[in-house]
């Protein structure tokens, strides 16, 4: 690597235009400008693919859902699945519910996280054990835990309610957010802290000043991974919420499907209204998740 | 300003000792040295005086004030860490603006104090183009100079400054020296400095302590240290090149220097007199300073003895010589003007009133 961080291959090149085989071809077409933009293109369409079929699917008549399966409407355009898709299920409160259920767990989880992660690191808090066994209770499949869950929930009489389901999402996303944190306040020099107390600051003051603008992008993303982990969630809304008042998005989801039969065109449009919130939200956060804020700040 | 005083400071790491019973004071206003190779403790001593630890025996006294256990923020001292320890969020003013901005001295100092006593500094430091800059996009040297920077804004009780000038280029170093020694009789604020560089501890100290593993080997004057050795570890640490040492047999007025070629040498008679009080009929060893060597012609009577030329160091006006006896080396430090031809046969002659003597079993100097 060359001192602007990026690769720098012009020695190599000319080595291999002296034999110019098959491989050369290859990695020349595949990683010329061309070639990365097809690639790009390639990625990008595998995953738009589904939601452009979504979206073109909530704009077809329901007629046409049924006989034809072709990515684009071939019959005329309409919104009636839309309307349908307010108007048959109470779409608008289960947004409602998911954006707070991910908005206050995301909160709850970040404002535990934190400060577990930064003992954990640097009072080394629970030894080894601590962060093995908090990484350890990810693995598990959420469904194991399911039945107890459902039972400590309802013994606190919290079932069927948002809050129940957002303290679940909280220890449920604790796990992920302290690894994701791990390495974003790992890489803050215990020596920038140090010199911050002998300038004059107390630990506190020392953790607003220094510590927190520096993790700053670390929390953002946490944050962010964690939102889309809570408004995606389904088993454990399935199992703890079952009413109007705290179902889910990806509950609502389903509730196209059997009262009328499949209503797939509705169904299409309410995934619509549901993912765009979130890939708003991540659209706009991108720009701020910058890293190497810690740069130069230490020597070597 | 203030006297900082170690007593009995202990403070291991594991199973190792980073400091054994080191007990000194730092006088009110004194610039005090910390002379020592990598891993003898002076980090671990400035950490201990700054805060950041704890000894495991022992106690640190801030104008006899014990302040062992006080948080860093309470002490007021300031520390340039070796390592810089920058803001990386903070442009280089916000870093140099930052120890002005605490709570307790954003109430003594105005805005505009603030601010003019940063433009000092950065003048000083020859950093004041940099400090819009932020830290990732500064030198090493220039890193330095702000980290140094950040400790000279403070009117602290002490100083604590971690070889904060080792990563500078030599004329920087150079002029840093004397502007830091300047800097600190002006102010007499009681400064702690710790460095490898025997030339920088011997030309700014007004005490100089040898630190060797954990332990003072010696306290004193920079000419006591370089003069007056107390021991074989602080004769060879301080000198360049250092001292050469040899096993001896003494016989009154002349010693025999045990080496692959046996050599005699005389002993002036006032160290004749020194060691006949002092040596208790001990094993001795002899310390010669290469620039206590004359080269003379090899068949000249006053060499002691001869070798061959092995290597030639000219470092502008002096030279180091190194003699090859046969498999032992001696070096010497002569006026470039008088060098010899590599690999000729040369004779060495030893000022006999600039010998140290050091008791072999013990490594201590006599006398």
């Amino acid at each position: 690597m060359n001192k602007n961080g990026t690769f720098d291959n012009h020695g190599e090149t000319e080595e291999i235009i002296t034999r110019k085989d098959f491989g050369y071809y290859l990695s020349h077409i595949l990683l010329g400008r061309g070639g990365r933009i097809v690639l790009l293109l390639i990625f990008t369409l595998s995953i738009l693919i589904p939601i452009i079929y979504i979206a073109s699917t909530s704009l077809k008549e329901p007629i046409e859902i049924r006989t034809s399966g072709a990515l684009f409407p071939t019959g005329p355009i309409t919104s009636i699945n839309w309307i349908k898709a307010f108007r048959n299920v109470p779409l608008v409160r289960y947004l409602f519910n998911s954006t707070v259920v991910a908005f206050f767990s995301t909160l709850l989880v970040l404002t535990i996280a934190i400060p577990t992660t930064y003992s954990i690191i640097r009072f080394k808090t629970g030894g080894w054990f601590l962060p093995a066994w908090i990484l350890g209770t990810y693995v598990m499949p959420p469904i194991v835990v399911s039945i107890p869950i459902f039972a400590m929930v309802k013994m606190v009489g919290l079932q069927n309610t948002l809050l129940g389901l957002l303290l679940v999402h909280t220890m449920a996303n604790m796990p992920i957010a302290v690894w994701l944190l791990d390495s974003y306040i790992r890489a803050i020099p215990k020596e920038l802290e140090q010199a911050a107390w002998i300038d004059g600051y107390s630990r506190w003051e020392t953790l607003l000043r220094v510590v927190f603008p520096l993790i700053r992008p670390g929390v953002l993303a946490t944050g962010v991974i964690c939102l889309i982990l809570s408004w995606n969630e389904f088993l454990f809304a399935l199992i703890l919420t079952y009413g109007v008042q705290s179902n889910t998005f990806p509950i609502g989801i389903s509730r196209y499907v059997g009262e009328h039969g499949l209503q797939f065109g509705e169904m299409s449009a309410a995934a619509l209204a549901g993912i765009v919130p979130i890939y708003l939200l991540v659209f706009l956060f991108s720009r701020n998740l910058v890293e190497g804020l810690t740069r130069g700040g230490v020597k070597g | 300003m203030a006297s900082v005083e170690l007593k009995n400071i202990t403070k291991r790491f594991g199973s190792v000792a980073a400091l054994k019973d080191v007990s000194y004071t730092i006088k009110d206003g004194e610039f005090f040295v910390l002379l020592g190779a990598s891993g003898a403790g002076k980090s671990t001593t400035i950490n201990v005086i700054s805060g950041l630890e704890k000894p495991d025996e022992g106690g640190v006294f801030l104008d006899g004030n014990n302040i062992t256990n006080s948080f860093p923020q309470s002490r007021d001292v300031a520390t340039a860490f070796e390592s810089y320890a920058l803001y990386p969020h903070f442009t280089v003013f916000e870093n140099l603006m930052f120890p002005l901005e605490s709570p307790e001295r954003k109430r003594t100092m105005s805005r505009a104090e603030r601010e003019q006593r940063v433009r000092e500094v950065a003048e000083m430091l020859a950093i004041g183009e940099l400090l819009q800059r932020y830290p990732r996009e500064l030198s090493g040297g220039q890193r330095q100079r702000v980290a140094l920077g950040r400790t000279l804004v403070r009117r602290p009780k002490a100083y604590l400054l971690d070889e904060p000038i080792a990563h500078l280029d030599a004329k920087l170093r150079h002029r840093m020296r004397s502007e830091l020694k300047k800097i600190q009789q002006g102010l007499g604020i009681t400064t702690l400095y710790a460095t490898p560089d025997q030339l920088e501890a011997l030309s700014m100290g007004d005490t100089v302590a040898v630190l060797h593993k954990g332990v003072v080997e010696q306290i004193g004057t920079p000419d006591e240290i370089y003069y007056q050795p107390a021991n074989l570890y602080v004769a060879s640490f301080v000198g360049d090149p250092p001292m050469n040492v040899f096993p001896i047999d003494y016989h009154g007025d002349y010693a025999i220097i045990e080496c692959d070629t046996p050599y005699r040498v005389p002993i002036c008679p006032d160290d004749q007199k020194m060691l006949a009080e002092k040596m208790g009929g001990c094993q001795l060893k002899i310390g010669i300073r290469p620039v206590d060597i004359r080269l003379v012609p090899p068949d000249d009577p006053r060499a002691h003895t001869r070798g061959e030329v092995v290597l030639l160091d000219t470092l502008g006006q002096t030279s180091i010589v190194t003699v090859r006896l046969k498999a032992e080396e001696i070096k010497a430090k002569v006026s470039s003007d008088l060098i010899p031809k590599l690999h000729s046969s040369i004779g060495l002659e030893m000022n006999n009133e600039r010998f140290y003597f050091f008791d072999a079993a013990t490594t201590q100097r006599i006398g």
